[in-house]
């Protein structure tokens, strides 16, 4: 299953998960690695191998590499760009900033409804006789 | 007397000896178990045994190991999880 070509996962690491191509067979339990991670020599016991393969041999460089992986889909994130993908357009930005909410307008104060109201009159002391 | 709120045994009794040379019982509340793998169950490494406080002190990179599923998953987890990954690909 270690043939160059083939497409394997990274199981174990800081780069678990990410998807590469193998290039080269370096002995029983080594191999090289280039993708989504970094060009690099792993332990088979750390990757899984897919059905997958690519024509790909030891000197075809990496720019190549990245070219067919994404044609079968994978993302892959060059030096130097960032890979969120929460980063709003320059434009949507803009336009958030320029949009000032409009406060509902204010309601004039009713006017009070006055009622004449009959006055309540003091109950009368009685004197003490 | 002890208080009645000390009679829980979710306090931990430590002896002390007072400068007047008296032996007394202080009550300190205990630390949390470990964490474990949510997959395998077995214990986390990276991941620090502390009260709410003692967590808050540390940083980001010094509560949980820098690895996809850190501090949720154990390795041996993590891979099974990456496994099945790799036959969805199929």
């Amino acid at each position: 299953m270690s043939q160059v070509g083939r497409i394997i996962v990274k199981t174990a690491g800081r780069d678990a998960g990410k998807i590469g191509v193998i290039t080269k067979v370096v002995d029983n339990n080594h191999v090289m690695i280039e993708g989504q991670t970094r060009k690099r020599k792993v332990n088979i016991k750390h990757i899984e191998y897919t059905a997958k393969k690519i024509d790909v041999t030891e000197n075809t460089g990496s720019d190549e590499i990245a070219k067919s992986l994404v044609q079968l889909g994978y993302k892959i994130v060059q030096k130097g760009q960032k890979s969120s993908s929460k980063e709003k357009p320059k434009s949507l930005r803009a336009q958030k900033s320029s949009i000032v909410k409009e406060k509902p307008p204010k309601k004039a104060p009713q006017e009070k409804k006055t009622t004449a109201k009959p006055k309540k009159k003091a109950p009368a002391k009685k004197k003490k006789e | 007397m002890t208080a009645p709120r000390h009679k829980s045994r979710t306090m931990r009794r430590v002896k002390r000896k007072t400068p007047g040379n008296r032996v007394v019982t202080h009550y300190k509340p205990r630390k949390p178990s470990r964490q474990r793998c949510a997959i395998t169950g077995e214990k986390l490494h990276g991941v620090p045994q502390e009260r709410p406080l003692g967590l808050r002190k540390l940083s980001k990179t010094q509560k949980r190991p820098e690895r996809p599923y850190g501090g949720v998953l154990s390795s041996k987890g993590l891979r099974e999880v990456m496994k099945q990954k790799a036959r969805d690909i199929e």
